[in-house]
């Protein structure tokens, strides 16, 4: 018997819990769902990190849990419920109030009905676990679901965040040197791909991958058209510092001229030693390609290619090296990376962080713009209670003697079975004399074996239909 | 082993406390069972269509309780006290209640006899309620003095005639019958004596088939001829009625019900407070507590549920509740407001 009763504490409390952990689940979802909303109407409203969502569910669970054990605790309660509950006959709780009190009579008996009737008791067809709010399943499963697309969403939100903010500079940056360069195709076309990308890069992840994919392909097409980069050109000159230190110091201080004037002197057969053992080092490296061309047809495109030929490529050249920072490092240096490239401002050399890790993070914050203006809720629509509609009160006998007040006498001109005039008229007059004939008969001290006779009589004079 | 002190003697209760005696406890209820069950199975026998009706007979013998019959005339209410008679092979008596009927002519009285000495002395003729089993046939028809008489008779279990009381034998059982529908020239009993009655029954009108079968017992066959049950352990088998454990909890439930039924109580139901005068008395829940304990012990059980009480709730109270006349005008019944108290209980 007390196993089974343990067995019922548990199936109980689990009930409970269930039903509790739906209510704290609704209220938990109905909570953030208001913080959402402020948060949309009030943009300064400061943002739930995501370690206070979890808490707002996890609280009332654990709330629930507590509740429904210490709900359950008693022998007493248990025993009762599930008395309540099946066809048990006050079994269990016959048993457990005779046990605390003195045996006396049949208490042993029943003692022993009552632990043959548990040993074949099944408390599973009894206390079958019930889904909460099972009849209202058809409305809560779409809105847990779209609660649960929404929670997702703030998780993933939450998670991209560090990112957004990294492509946004980078963003930033390609799109004032698309400004300063209007000239540059390619560059214009890669800028409006990623400004139809940064639209979306709130919501996801993909369009953030889409994004360092159009940056990628903008710089392997920036690089395809000239110049060496600064990878490349430091590969080369430690390649030549043997052959040529002037050459090699030339391409190390970029200056481009010089070192383009050298490498034209040189022998084609050491320039071409030189590029093997430059892209040894740099695996996908357009000087691979060049060291696998004739050392005359390579000597040529290294010359062409190491030569300066303007604005534009140094540009280029400094726009790349400063996405290859953003990429590697990085949302250290966003804060000046954002400057365009050829601006004037910001200028240092290729590989040179301008500013210390951290400093000047100027990345914008998070949520989104909107109305600061709270209109409210406006009146209270449900209104205050109306006086006029409360009770006044239990009934009062006036004094008086009866038959002196006023008498009421009508004549009909009819039997009321005949004319419906006059029935109806019989039914006014009835319902008008009808308290004041209960009055006086709850007045009057009846013998009890007349009280049929007078019953009888208000039985012949009602009204009938 | 336990005992009851009655009339000064102590006699011996069969219930023994002892855990011990569990299989004689078992014993006791089987036999309990087996008895009943014969009874029933007797009356069965004669009358068709009325088996609350004898369930309610025979939980009020058990009970050591009187029932009233109601139903219309012809439905087999005098049939079924004379064939109770007839199963537990008791002494039987009918009293036809008339409104010239008097006290003496129920109760007994006194004559004067000659005894073997040739002196003269007043020798106590029993009436007809010293019986097993009294029919009061129409008691309503009697006069209060004589329904009186009876009533006493029911309550104290003796009669007093000339400063002598004479106990009634054991067991006693009043079975009367009224007839609801001639009103004229009745006396009906007064509230407090209706309290005197265990059970109030209803004798309902057969169905098609049951009037085919009373048609076919009755017309075609000889009448069917009851066995007498063997009742010789019948006053061990109503101690062990009493015995039957109820926890408070339980006894709480035929508490809540009677009170539920006073207009002036906080756990009074909206038509109590409406349309009643007066709720059932104490009496009501004692009733409802006995008759659940006989239920307990035919279900196979040694203590009551709440359910063996709401299972007598009608035939316990709806004669202890006294409407109002608004009630009455209004013909709102006692069974309507009892129905209401066990909706609001929460079991019904």
């Amino acid at each position: 018997m007390r196993q089974k009763l343990r067995q019922a504490r548990r199936r109980l409390t689990g009930e409970h819990f269930l039903g509790l952990a739906a209510w704290a689940l609704v209220l938990g979802f109905s909570a953030l769902g208001i913080l959402r909303g402020v948060a949309l109407v009030a943009p300064k409203s400061p943002n739930l990190p995501l370690s206070a969502v979890g808490w707002l569910f996890l609280l009332p669970l654990a709330f629930a849990a507590v509740v429904a054990i210490t709900h359950w605790w008693s022998d007493r309660r248990v025993a009762k419920e599930l008395d309540a509950r099946a066809s048990t006959h006050d079994r269990f709780l016959t048993v457990l109030d005779l046990s605390t009190a003195e045996p006396a009579g049949l208490t042993s008996t029943v003692q022993r009905e009552v632990t043959r009737f548990a040993a074949t008791f099944s408390l599973r067809q009894t206390l079958r676990l019930q889904i909460p709010f099972r009849r209202y399943l058809w409305i809560l499963l779409p809105l847990l679901a779209l609660a649960g697309i929404e929670g997702m969403r703030q998780i993933r939100q939450a998670q991209v965040a560090p990112e957004q903010i990294q492509a946004k500079a980078l963003l930033a940056a390609v799109r004032k040197a698309a400004e300063k360069h209007p000239e540059d195709q390619a560059l214009q076309e890669e800028a409006q791909k990623l400004e139809a990308t940064e639209t979306q890069l709130d919501t996801s992840l993909e369009p953030l991958r889409e994004a360092l994919r159009a940056l990628a392909d903008l710089e392997q097409s920036l690089a395809a058209q000239g110049q060496l980069t600064p990878g490349e050109s430091r590969a080369l000159a430690d390649a030549l510092s043997a052959a040529n230190p002037q050459l090699a110091s030339d391409l190390r201080a970029g200056s481009q001229e010089a070192a383009a004037k050298s490498l034209s002197q040189l022998d084609p057969e050491s320039v071409a030693k030189a590029l093997e053992e430059a892209a040894r080092h740099l695996e996908k490296s357009r000087l691979r390609e060049l060291s696998s061309q004739s050392p005359e047809e390579a000597q040529t495109r290294l010359v062409k290619m190491v030569s300066p030929s303007g604005e534009n490529k140094s540009n280029r050249s400094r726009f790349l090296a400063q996405v290859q920072d953003l990429k590697s490092g990085s949302s250290q240096t966003q804060g000046e990376a954002t400057s365009a490239p050829g601006e004037g401002e910001g200028d240092f050399p290729p590989g040179k962080k301008k500013s210390d890790p951290g400093e000047n993070d100027q990345a914008p914050p998070g949520g989104s713009p909107g109305s600061e203006e709270d209109k409210g809720r406006g009146s209270d629509l449900a209104g205050e209670a109306d006086p006029t509609q409360k009770s006044s009160g239990p009934d009062e006998f006036l004094p008086g003697t009866s038959g002196d007040g006023a008498s009421l006498v009508e004549i009909f001109r009819a039997s009321g079975r005949d004319d419906p005039e006059a029935r109806q008229a019989y039914r006014s007059a009835y319902d008008s004399a009808q308290p004041a004939a209960l009055d006086s008969v709850n007045r009057e001290e009846i013998p009890p074996g007349s009280r049929i006779l007078v019953r009888r009589y208000f039985e012949a004079i009602r009204p009938k239909e | 082993m336990t005992t009851e002190r009655q009339s000064g003697i102590r006699i011996p209760v069969a219930i023994d406390p002892n855990p011990m005696s569990n299989e004689k406890n078992e014993k006791l209820a089987a036999e309990f069972c087996d008895t009943f069950q014969r009874l029933r199975t007797g009356m069965e026998k004669v009358l068709v269509g009325q088996d609350e009706a004898i369930r309610g007979v025979l939980t009020a013998f058990f009970a050591e309780g009187h029932a009233l019959l109601e139903g219309a005339p012809g439905l087999g209410k005098t049939a079924l006290v004379r064939t109770l008679a007839d199963a537990a092979g008791l002494d039987f008596s009918r009293i036809q209640f008339t409104p010239d009927l008097m006290p003496s002519d129920i109760i007994g009285t006194n004559l004067i006899v000659e005894n073997e000495h040739g002196r003269k002395q007043f020798q106590f003729e029993p009436g007809p309620i010293f019986a097993n089993i009294v029919l009061a046939d129409e008691i309503n028809r009697a006069t209060p003095k004589t329904q009186s008489a009876l009533l006493e008779a029911m309550q104290e279990k003796h009669a007093t005639v000339a400063g002598v009381s004479h106990p009634m034998k054991k067991p006693f059982l009043v079975l009367a019958t009224q007839n609801p529908i001639e009103m004229e020239g009745t006396y009906p009993l007064p509230e407090a004596q209706l309290d005197r009655f265990l059970l109030k029954l209803h004798a309902k009108y057969p169905s098609g088939d049951e009037l085919h079968e009373i048609l076919h017992r009755t017309t075609r066959e000889v009448a069917p001829v009851v066995t007498p049950v063997p009742m010789e352990n019948a006053p061990a088998l109503r101690e062990f009625v009493r015995a039957v454990p109820a926890v408070r909890e339980v006894e709480a439930r035929a508490v809540q019900l009677v009170l539920a039924t006073h207009p002036d109580r906080a756990e009074s139901v909206p038509s109590a407070k409406k349309f009643v005068r007066y709720g059932a008395s104490p009496r009501g829940a004692q009733a409802l507590m006995l008759c659940a304990k006989i239920s307990a012990l035919l279900d196979g059980r040694f203590h009551v549920a709440k359910s063996d009480i709401d299972a007598w709730a009608l035939p316990a109270l709806r004669h202890r509740i006294i409407l109002n006349f608004e009630g009455e005008a209004e013909g709102i019944t006692s069974e309507a407001v009892i129905n209401e108290a066990l909706a609001a209980g929460g079991l019904s």
